[in-house]
């Protein structure tokens, strides 16, 4: 490592900022993400950077850190114009990023991960793996990770990977660590560990900023936070100047109440719409589960802990491998996608950029896919209903397009998503899976999905909701089940719904035994 | 002991290639009494030497999650330079093939890199430019290498002659060179995760114009073996290099799919189909059963390191 790492004169770094953040913007094509975004983070400071999902966030910190330039505005590196050209440049610069998409190399060790770029050098210059080795044994063990460092890239969990994203990160000693997401997919012992290494790096001198979903992490750890939302930012205050309270309202825009649909207080004399006996597939363990016509089930817990075999094995896409399925009281093995929607399921994926939507063709063919195959007449597509079907599914869903001959790349985010709700959607389901229903949309369009879900359930549609958002799963939910590697560790009432009680369940058995005793 | 790196588990990769290799000389030792007559060992090495530089050449496109499928006319047209040109430039010919084989290996990387070709038509593209200058320069096998180069090269008769050294400084170097150098970790690392290796860092765009220079001088090479060789040039000559070098370093553990594999892997892999195509002719089997055993060897070796990667995806 170069300079960077150094602290600089204590008289310039009081009066410099670390990082000078002034009218940042960024578009991808016609959708604005950042406006005019401008804060500052201090030397020796941990800012927690807030947002729902979509608000702009990632797009901001992958700025900082030279992935790509923002379109207008400028940043400062203590004091100096700091305009990365890419990700080594920043890091060059002394801007650490560790992301939530984590960029650990599948085919290296932890300890090749770790010194990726960096290697320690022995005889003739060449790389020595024994050193290499060693000296990533030694950091691992003083930041007290439990991570072998022979291990390979492509067996580590999600949280594992994580946590070496993030020990990678401190390792190069950075003026500004950037974390985004540290803490998604780690239990509560693991997300302690990485706040002492963001304290460590603080009593270094180096400044860390850190994007979390979880509030009582931002409240527990952050000295300074910055709300963005849909690309704004709402709130920029020092640690006493705001609450809880305070941090929702800036990443909402209103009080919760107002976007969730309420919620009928019981369910139990709704017939059993679908119903799971020790239903297992790859990745997760034998599940049984009943739910009601109109109920919202959610599944909460860390990233990886099943969510996702769980909402491919109730679509079909990898159905399930064992147990018994019964939807209205009759067998309906979901052995494949065409299975699951003659059965009535329909599955709203999380990626709908791959799974869901053909990003070129127009709004009208997009959301017409199933309906027209029940519409046609020998195999012959008739345009004229289609452009009806399209229409009336635009004003139905309020797509915001141009018009139905619009290709879905170019929509936000929200509208696209909207697209593949009108899709599914064409006829009322018995089954609504919803798998990160809202992930990269914005508020508005989020407030418009709940809204449909929620008239979708007073119709008497089963829901499932598997979401990591929490402020979702809590709004949404009439009762949630957490997951942990796999199986239900717990399940909670909506009288019982915290973030805390939802955590403390997501950390597995030993979790629950160790807040215990 | 070496701790359990990407070192380790890429050198691991390329003994079921050594096995191979071993059994195959065991089988013929036994069936054929020539097999370790010293005429066939110099001759094994001497065949060795075009596959080996030109697999060397290939996987190291290969480790990078990228395929060169030039390389065979590139052999071709090094053949036919070096037999038009040989008797006026003599030794001077030689920096003239290499520099031949760098200007096809710029040609695929141009169009991979700057044009965003998908590398296996790019190279597929320029494996049929690359033949036609061969077939223009050359319309017919023919020409003349100088008798000189075969005399130094080749004339020893000795097992421990210059192919050998060769190979053996080759492939050493690039041990060295991918294993214990950052530039190595880096071609490694983008065969591995290129999104990955972008975030950490890697000048993927450089990578890549490393490892397709590496395969044109490498085939450049091998063509320059073969020319020797034969003493004459051979614009078809190099055809059926492209296939044998793919499947010598699949079979020496090398992933099509880039991020895995050893040099010393791509030797054995080399060493096997060298000693197979040898077994057939002191077996006197048919050739055209050599052809099809060739096929069925590189499906069985994908398959069986297939799996390997199925469960790692998994």
């Amino acid at each position: 490592m170069t300079k960077p790492a150094s602290p600089q004169s204590p008289d310039s770094a009081a009066a410099l900022p670390r990082l000078a953040v002034s009218g940042v913007s960024k578009s991808f094509g016609s959708n604005l993400v950042l406006r005019d975004v401008s804060f500052s983070v201090r030397a020796g400071e941990v800012v927690s950077l807030v947002g729902e999902n979509g608000a702009g966030k990632s797009t901001l910190m992958h700025i900082c850190a030279g992935t790509f330039p923002p379109d207008g505005g400028t940043l400062m590196l203590d004091g100096a114009a700091y305009r990365p050209a890419s990700p080594r440049a920043a890091s060059k610069a002394g801007v650490a990023l560790a992301l939530q998409e984590t960029a650990i190399l599948p085919d290296l060790t932890v300890a090749e991960n770790l010194f990726f770029g960096d290697e320690p050098r022995g005889l003739l210059g060449l790389m020595s793996q024994k050193r290499l080795h060693w000296d990533a044994e030694a950091l691992l063990a003083d930041l007290g990770f439990a991570l072998k460092a022979d291990r390979l890239g492509a067996e580590l969990s999600a949280a594992e990977r994580q946590m070496l994203e993030i020990a990678r990160a401190v390792r190069q000693k950075p003026r500004l660590l950037i974390l985004d997401e540290p803490t998604a997919s780690l239990s509560s012992h693991e997300t302690d560990l990485v706040l002492k290494a963001m304290d460590r790096i603080k009593q270094g001198g180096g400044s860390v900023i850190f994007i979390s979903h979880r509030l009582d992490e931002v409240m527990q750890a952050a000295d300074h936070a910055v709300v963005l939302k849909d690309g704004m930012l709402t709130l920029d205050a020092v640690r006493g100047g705001f609450t809880r309270d305070d941090l929702i309202r800036a990443m909402v825009g209103r009080t919760l109440t107002d976007i969730f649909p309420p919620r009928p207080a019981s369910f139990t004399d709704k017939p059993v719409r679908l119903a799971l006996e020790g239903a297992v597939a790859p990745g997760l363990k034998p599940l049984t589960l009943a739910v009601r016509a109109g109920e919202i089930i959610g599944f909460a817990g860390l990233e990886g802990q099943g969510q996702r075999p769980l909402a491919r094995a109730l679509s079909g896409i990898a159905p399930f491998t064992g147990g018994t399925i019964a939807i209205d009281d009759k067998a309906t093995p979901i052995s494949s996608v065409s299975r699951g929607i003659a059965a009535g399921i329909a599955s709203i994926p999380d990626d709908r950029k791959h799974e869901g939507l053909a990003l070129d063709l127009p709004v009208r063919m997009n959301v017409s896919l199933f309906a027209l195959s029940r519409k046609s007449r020998w195999g012959w597509l008739r345009q004229q209903l289609e452009q009806t079907f399209a229409e009336e599914a635009r004003r139905r869903f309020a797509i915001r397009t141009t018009g139905i001959e619009q290709p879905v790349r170019q929509l936000s985010g929200g509208n696209q998503q909207k697209v593949v709700f009108a899709r599914w959607l064409a006829e009322t389901p018995k089954v609504l899976v919803l798998y990160e229903p809202t992930k990269g949309v914005d508020v508005g369009a989020k407030t418009e999905i709940y809204r449909l879900v929620g008239e979708l359930s007073a119709q008497g549609v089963a829901v499932i909701l598997i979401s990591a958002d929490m402020l979702e799963l809590i709004g949404l939910s009439d009762r949630i089940h957490v997951l942990f590697e796999g199986a239900v560790t717990g399940t909670l009432e909506r009288s019982d719904f915290s973030e805390e009680a939802i955590m403390r369940l997501a950390a597995g058995p030993e979790g629950v035994l160790g807040h215990a005793a | 002991m070496l701790p359990r790196g990407s070192l380790r588990i890429n050198l691991l990769l390329g003994v079921p290639a050594l096995l191979l290799a071993a059994a195959v000389v065991a089988v013929a030792a036994i069936w054929s009494g020539d097999f370790f007559a010293a005429g066939n060992l110099g001759n094994l090495v001497n065949r060795v030497l075009p596959l080996a530089l030109t697999a060397l050449g290939q996987a190291f496109v290969l480790f990078a999650g990228r395929i060169d499928l030039s390389v065979g006319s590139i052999i071709s047209l090094a053949t036919a330079i070096l037999a038009t040109t040989s008797n006026e430039l003599g030794w001077l010919a030689i920096p003239l093939v290499l520099a031949a084989g760098l200007a096809c290996g710029a040609l695929n990387a141009a169009g991979v890199i700057w044009l965003r070709i998908n590398p296996l038509i790019m190279t597929l593209a320029t494996a049929a430019v690359v033949k036609g200058i061969a077939m223009l320069l050359l319309p017919s096998p023919g020409g003349e290498v100088d008798y000189g180069f075969y005399d130094l090269f080749y004339g020893q008769d000795l097992l421990v002659g210059w192919p050998l050294a060769v190979i053996v400084a080759v492939f050493a170097l690039a041990f060295i060179m991918l294993g214990f150098t950052r530039f190595g970790r880096r071609i490694y690392a983008l065969g591995s995760d290129e999104r990955a290796a972008y975030a950490n860092g890697v000048d993927v765009r450089r990578v890549e114009w490393s490892v397709f220079l590496l395969s044109g001088l490498f085939s450049a090479a091998a063509g320059i073996a073969v020319g020797i060789k034969i003493l004459s040039g051979d614009p078809l000559i190099g055809d059926s290099f492209t296939l044998d070098a793919i499947a010598a370093a699949v079979l020496g553990g090398v992933a099509l799919t880039g991020g895995r594999g050893g040099v010393l892997g791509v030797l054995a892999g080399s060493i096997a189909l060298v000693l197979i195509a040898n077994a057939f002719n002191l077996l006197e089997l048919d050739p055209n059963l050599q052809q099809i055993a060739k096929g069925l060897i590189f499906v069985v070796a994908l398959m069986l390191f297939m799996r390997g990667a199925a469960k790692r995806a998994a």
